[in-house]
């Protein structure tokens, strides 16, 4: 790797010369099993792993003594460079960690009661077996629920929508739709990659836009990349309403207001297009820009069979301006209509013949159209354009109460570097109703300033290490009709089947693009897509259970997720789980959600499993082209199960094929790779890559020292076809978007629309007009914000956002690890001095923070980073050290997703609900929540378990959950 | 930082035997206070052995004492030594006092006169230290010695008061004039210093004492215990015992009839009774002024960063 | 003479606590005592005009250490290396060192079999063993060096040599650990 300190061959003479000695020799011992006594002699083995305490995986190394992980380094071999944040030594004491689940338990009392015995794994899998039969038998198998977290991974999320993908079930409360998959969403759907965290080159870059990104959230490495880009010359911008630690580094900081980040994009691309730098050659060759629109007909791209009666409906029609002749993109690639073959994805003219020098003209005279057939067409550039251009930067500066000048040097900064500018951006800027429009609006941004796929900028593909990732777990046996028939069936029948067949039709309050008027309008959501479910979002899942809306959920398989602090309105989510006939969570520790469960199974820690494991974070080459070993330090505690295996043990219960024979058989299939592999990169085996720890990919800009898209493969992705991953072609089958021929509430028919997998970058996108969104991205004002409800200021006169990542924890996680918790002991709220002063809140106060939805407690920090007139709260707290029948571990005190109300409006696209308001804040006289830690010596309650402790509880009653009570009576 | 209260307790009980041993030492030079200068010495040899087993409580590991031996040059050794060599010095007076050898009483007193002096000064420097401003300035050991001279001049006169020849209790009374008059000036110069100590900060302010959080310890405690009532009711005990004031209607009636000499050396033995009475409770102001100074000591030690603890 | 000591960029430090954390692990620090700490410094300044830099603290290894002097035992020690220890088998945990560190980084440890005085070691059992401290082996802004900072080619030295350098306040224990602080104005005492 390139750009090392000097501090780094330091290391190398040090440190890592021992390290890579216990490497090699550690490499057979991998599974050491815990002996059974600790009267052996000292056996002792540093094994290389993978941290999985955020996304960001980080290497590094386990010190096994007799079976019991002692400690934890940082591997420097690797992209995270030896270094490793704090949440990497906090893995021995989640390990051991008192309220860890280690056999399979049953609820014996009332729901929440914390009442559990412990049962065999046959007798859960048997009832579960049962009980799901019976209400998928009896109700129908989409009335059972499933869930998955942000995963401990993504390849046992792979495992868990395989198996009940298969089973019938469609609704889920949907993880990434919060923060992460409107962006993988969206540059599927406009470039046919997930890229738009990752591939940012700040390796080589002039200028890093960071937009709502933590540099301290998660893969910390990320900072070295960016530090060593700044100490290079490189300017970096940050945007966020918060002074983050980002903001402290930046050259230049844009204090935005929450929400209103599209009118800053929209004035980047409007300065963009509108400059000498506007890669007008990339538009034109590589992206929709010259296909004219079907503007006053069905709406969608002008195909020739939209134009005249017997056409092809895989022609997409544009103007040669070297022959001035109408010439036709081929996007025929599957050669159903004839021009497919070496005709597909060139230029043909009207007899079909490759026009090899054709310039497809980007605009039409004056930009108002151009009259074919009779018909006057303009292209999708003159409609972008006439949309962007009224954003000018003294709008953006009104819209996002920023300085023009501050705008102004911003934008200047990112063009001025472009085509060597990049981009990265955090989960914030999508916690909005608008996440698909704005991942649609900065994929725009990053095009048209030329940053796609150059060197230095942001690349298109993500490329992994082998060429295979986690979705071939489902991809293969798809393409090789191994599909079951139950889920055929269901996505035949979705509209009926999904719990979002009731939504869309919302009102949002979107900006008029002539005059910036905030109007309400209806938008037209066409039925949730999630990640690739069939349908389903915290909100309507929620609604199902506690309402019977649209339908009663019945069964529920949660697995790695805690949805009752994660997802809005926990409260409604508790009434719809103390409505389950039947509950199976399956987990590492005893959780909220779980007391209301009827079984829990315990779930290995993940460094306890065998893993191919990657960075998830969005990070640079060579991070994101590398896989590593993520392996177990020892078997999992008790009778806990790798989460994989349990859904492969499940499948066979429940009569389900899952294809592939164990996670090893899919794991030697990912890291052989493809047959067009570069031979280096390719392992024989799991067990050859376990040997090599890691597979480092190229960049295939390097192999064919070209961007990207010129080699033609932007337009491919995992399963080496044009368009979407098959993740979502897979989707497609089910029609989940708009149904052609439904009527909608303005009276519009939709018509039928053919497949646009064209090759080409969607700039106006056709994909998410289909969606609901509208084809371009608008400015959607959030539904609660001093603009949109001035009718509560007067009661909630604040500002409130949520959810700013803590270094300390990762979401709902480790606030049993006692490290963790000492060094950020409490829930969190920032509010601004001046503010505090005003309503007589001193530092450290307890104080309620409280929207017209409800109320929660948070301890008071006052600090400047945060404007007067906006408040910040954190995400995720629960206290486990109360007891279950105490607010079901303190789940709601101080919970900010019980903030916020789940009626809507939601992204048409993925679901994503609003998670910001208003709120007024006063001084809690009560003070902290009772029965929780209050100091570091309270938190020895959650120390590790030793070894002794661990051999003599069985935990035939339960997990012996340590409480705060007991913290004090100094038990 | 926290009160240190073994701490706090010792160096309170150490400067009350201080000022007992000076007021032995000012006893043998003069010649006076034989009669009492037993109990006094038992007095001053109990309080420093006490004063050191509750300084024992501020030590994790008292089984490793014998380590101090370790580093002379710290502050904290000095004071070990200070102390073992006045316990020495007191122990030996104390046995002496009960017989008559004058002139090793007189040079046991001398060294206890020494010795009375030096402790407080020792174990008062040994607070200070460059780390926390408020501590690191000779003001510090004076307030030790002057408020230690207070108590112990105060007591030892009481004692004589009560005990005494009746002949010594006028300079006893003044000696105890002296001591509140110097703790009460070395107390004035410390909060001086404390005003205008270097590296001024918000934790340390003179604000805390004027007008903050530590006023009531201040103005009640240290002003109004530690200087104005000792300064008053130890006036008062002057006045009472040049003066006595009957005590009763019913004791005036008994002097006047039996009247003469007799009478008059009972008036001046109720006057150095009332005195005693006075100065008890002079004493009792002053301890809690010495509580109240040092409260203050400790709270506004702050170190120049505190940066973790 | 070789002296250890550190130097710590603070344009680097991100202010996430690692350093706090494996200092746990390395040296079995127990709840509530922190060898060392990272202090958030700001924002200061008025919204949205602001300046932030964090300020990992621990020993300051000093060249002149007062709680060396005030130690009556002995405890309290430096190394010909520069290195500042507390000999634990010789602490009586008198806490003088505690109060006659300008700093706040000494810690008494009041469990019932410790009764001593905790605090950085400068991963002294690392550093003999060849090794850096676990702190600045892992930090993730790699903003901690270590080494001689006689050697003029150590890294410690090429860090002050490259940046504008600030340390806590002195007052006469001249603290050996630099802070290195280009882009914010220092805003503690020199």
């Amino acid at each position: 790797m390139a750009l090392k300190l000097s501090r780094r061959s330091f290391l190398k003479a040090s440190a890592v010369a021992s390290a890579s000695a216990l490497v090699l020799g550690s490499a057979q011992g991998a599974f050491a099993e815990p002996s059974a006594d600790g009267s052996s002699a000292d056996d002792i083995q540093v094994i290389p792993s993978a941290c999985r305490q955020c996304y960001g995986r980080c290497a590094l190394f386990g010190t096994v003594e007799n079976g019991r992980l002692t400690k934890i380094e940082g591997n420097p071999d690797l992209f995270s460079e030896g270094t490793l944040c704090g949440r990497a030594f906090a893995i021995p004491q989640e390990l051991y960690n008192p309220t860890r689940v280690r056999y399979p338990q049953k609820r014996v009392g009332e729901k929440g009661s914390g009442q559990w015995k412990r049962i065999t794994w046959d007798e859960a899998y048997e009832e579960a077996a049962k009980r799901f039969t019976e209400i998928g038998e009896t109700y129908g198998w989409h009335t059972i629920a499933h869930q998955y977290g942000t995963g401990r991974d993504m390849l046992q999320f792979q495992a868990i929508n395989k198996l009940w993908l298969e089973l019938g079930s469609t609704a889920t409360f949907g993880v990434g739709n919060l923060c992460w998959v409107g962006s993988y969403f969206t540059s599927q759907r406009l470039y046919g990659d997930e890229t738009q965290y990752t591939g940012w080159d700040g390796n080589n870059t002039d200028c890093i836009l960071i937009w709502c990104r933590q540099e301290r959230s998660r893969g910390y490495y990320d900072w070295l990349t960016v530090k060593r880009a700044q100490e290079r010359g490189a300017k970096v911008i940050c945007v966020d309403p918060r002074f983050t630690c980002t903001a402290s580094k930046a050259d230049l900081w844009l204090p935005i207001r929450p929400g209103s980040d599209m009118a800053l994009v929209l004035a980047f691309i409007n300065e963009i297009i509108h400059s000498e730098k506007c890669a007008t050659e990339f538009a034109r060759q590589y992206t929709n820009a010259p296909f004219f629109i079907d503007e006053e007909g069905t709406g969608y791209q002008l195909r020739q069979s939209l134009m005249r009666e017997g056409g092809n409906e895989e022609l997409y029609p544009a103007w040669d301006e070297a022959h001035d002749q109408l010439i036709y993109w081929s996007g025929d690639w599957q050669n159903k209509q004839g021009v497919g073959g070496p005709k597909a994805f060139q230029w043909l003219d009207e007899e079909g013949n490759i026009v090899p020098d054709a310039v497809p003209a980007l605009t039409t005279p004056d930009g108002k159209g151009r009259e074919i057939d009779g018909k006057t067409y303009r292209t999708s550039w003159d409609i972008l354009v006439e949309h962007v251009t009224p954003w000018t930067i003294e709008r953006a500066a009104e819209f996002c109460e920023l300085p023009e000048d501050k705008i102004r040097e911003a934008i200047g900064y990112y063009i001025d570097a472009s085509p060597h500018a990049c981009f990265t951006r955090g989960q914030k800027v999508e916690f909005s109703v608008n996440t698909s429009g704005i991942s649609q609006a900065l994929t725009i941004m990053m095009a048209l300033a030329g940053n796609f796929d150059t060197k230095s900028g942001n690349n298109i593909g993500r490329e992994p290490a082998t060429g295979y990732d986690s979705f071939m777990f489902d991809v293969v046996p798809n393409q090789q009709g191994r599909m079951g028939a139950r889920r055929k069936q269901t996505a035949m029948n979705i509209k009926k089947l999904s719990v979002c067949q009731n939504t869309g039709y919302q009102t949002i309050l979107q900006a008029d693009d002539a005059t910036g008027e905030l109007k309400e309008v209806t938008q037209n959501s066409g039925g949730q897509v999630i990640y690739g479910q069939q349908g389903g979002f915290g909100a309507v899942t929620a609604k199902a259970m506690a309402q019977g809306d649209p339908f009663q959920i019945h069964g529920y398989w949660q697995q790695t997720s805690e949805p009752i602090l994660s997802i809005e309105d926990g409260k409604e989510i508790i009434d719809g789980f103390k409505n389950l006939d039947f509950f199976v969570n399956v987990d590492i520790f005893m959780t909220p959600s779980g007391e209301l469960a009827d079984i829990i199974l315990p779930a290995a820690h993940p460094n306890e499993v065998d893993r191919v494991e990657w960075a998830h974070s969005g990070h640079g080459y060579p991070t994101s082209h590398t896989y590593l070993i993520r392996q177990p330090f020892h078997a999992p505690l008790g009778e806990a199960k790798d989460d994989m295996d349990i859904c492969f043990e499940f499948a066979k219960y429940m009569d389900v094929d899952m294809y592939w024979k164990d996670k090893y058989e899919f794991f030697d299939y990912m890291v052989k790779g493809p047959a067009t592999l570069p031979p280096q990169l390719s392992c024989d085996s799991f067990e050859d890559f376990r040997n090599r720890i890691s597979v480092t990919g190229v960049q295939m800009t390097d192999v064919k020292g070209a961007p990207k898209y010129e080699t033609g493969f932007m337009r491919k992705t995992s399963d080496f076809r044009p368009g979407f991953n098959t993740m979502y072609r897979g989707n497609k089958m089910g029609s989940v978007y708009r149904f052609p021929g439904t009527t909608l509430p303005d009276g519009t028919v939709i018509p039928a629309h053919p497949q646009s997998d064209n090759g080409k970058m969607e700039l106006w996108s056709e994909d998410l007009l289909l969606y609901g969104n509208g084809p371009l991205p608008m400015y959607i004002e959030p539904p609660i914000t001093k603009v949109s409800r001035p009718d509560l200021l007067e009661e909630y006169p604040y500002t409130l956002i949520t959810g700013g990542r803590s270094h300390a924890f990762f979401h709902t996680e480790y606030r049993n690890s006692p490290w963790m918790r000492e060094v950020h002991m409490f829930p969190t709220m920032d509010i601004n001095p001046a503010t505090a002063e005003k309503l007589g809140i001193e530092q450290d106060d307890w104080c309620w923070i409280e929207t017209y939805v409800d109320r929660i407690r948070q301890r008071a920090n006052l600090t400047d980073a945060i404007s007067p007139d906006t408040i910040h709260v954190e995400h995720d707290w629960w206290f486990p050290e109360r007891a279950a029948e105490d607010d079901l571990h303190g789940a709601l005190d101080c919970n900010c997703n019980i903030l916020f109300e789940n009626d809507g409006p939601y992204d048409p696209a993925v679901g994503t609900d609003n998670y910001g308001g208003l709120c007024k804040v006063y001084k809690a006289e009560e003070g902290a929540p009772d029965n929780i830690c209050m100091t570091s010596e309270d938190l020895r309650i959650f120390l590790p378990l030793t070894r002794e402790q661990l051999a003599s509880d069985g935990q035939d009653e339960g997990v012996a959950m340590p409480t705060g009570a007991s913290a004090k009576g100094g038990k | 930082m926290a009160v240190q209260w073994p701490l706090l307790i010792f160096s309170i009980l150490l400067g009350a035997s201080s000022g007992i041993m000076v007021f032995l030492g000012v006893g043998e030079l003069k010649g006076t206070f034989k009669k009492v200068r037993f109990p006094l010495a038992l007095a001053a040899l109990i309080l420093l052995v006490v004063g050191g087993c509750a300084s024992a409580f501020h030590l994790g590991n008292i089984d490793r004492a014998f380590h101090i031996l370790g580093n002379l040059n710290s502050g904290l050794s000095r004071e070990l030594f200070g102390v073992g060599f006045a316990f020495i010095v007191l122990l030996i007076y104390t046995v002496l006092a009960r017989k008559d050898y004058s002139g090793a009483s007189k040079v046991l007193g001398v060294l206890a006169l020494i010795a009375g002096i030096a402790l407080p000064l020792i174990a008062g420097a040994s607070y200070m230290m460059p780390a926390r401003p408020i501590w690191n300035s000779a003001t510090l050991p004076l307030m030790y010695l002057g408020t230690g001279l207070g108590l112990g001049l105060v007591i030892a006169a009481a004692v004589v008061c009560m005990k005494g020849d009746q002949k010594d209790s006028g300079f006893a009374l003044k000696l105890a004039l002296t001591g509140v008059a110097v703790s009460i000036a070395t107390v004035i110069f410390f909060v001086i210093w404390m005003a205008m100590a270097p590296y001024p900060n918000a934790s340390r302010s003179i604000d805390r004492l004027i007008s903050g959080d530590l006023a009531l310890e201040f103005w009640l405690g240290t002003v109004g215990f530690g200087m104005v009532l000792p300064a008053i009711l130890v006036a008062l005990s002057m006045k009472s015992a040049a003066n006595p004031k009957p005590t009763s209607g019913a004791t005036v009636a008994v002097a006047g009839a039996e009247g003469g000499n007799a009478g008059a050396a009972s008036a001046t033995a109720a006057g150095a009774k009332q005195a005693a009475g006075l100065l008890w409770a002079t004493l009792i102001c002053l301890l809690i002024g010495n509580v109240a100074i040092r409260i203050i000591m400790y709270a506004m030690a702050t170190s120049v960063e505190s940066l973790i603890y | 003479m070789t002296h250890y000591t550190m130097a710590i960029d603070l344009d680097s430090c991100i202010g996430c606590h690692s350093c706090a954390v494996v200092c746990k692990q390395e040296n079995n620090v127990g709840l509530g005592t922190f060898y060392s700490k990272v202090l958030t410094i700001g924002p200061s300044g008025t919204y949205p005009d602001l300046e932030m830099y964090y300020l990992p603290v621990a020993c300051q290894h000093c060249e002149n250490p007062e709680c060396v002097s005030v130690c009556p035992t002995g405890a309290s020690y430096k190394r010909e290396d520069g290195i500042v220890l507390v000999d634990h088998s010789k602490c009586i945990g008198c806490q003088y060192c505690v109060m006659a560190c300008p700093y706040g980084v000494r810690t008494y440890d009041t469990a019932p079999d410790k009764g001593v005085i905790e605090k950085c070691t400068l991963c002294a059992h690392l550093v003999d063993d060849g090794k850096t401290p676990a702190c600045v082996r892992h930090c993730p802004g790699q903003a901690r060096f270590f080494g001689d900072a006689d050697d003029p080619e150590s890294d410690v030295s090429k860090m002050i040599a490259a940046k504008q350098t600030h340390k806590l306040t002195d007052v006469g224990n001249k603290p050996s650990v630099t802070y290195g602080l280009d882009k914010c104005t220092w805003k503690g005492g020199e």
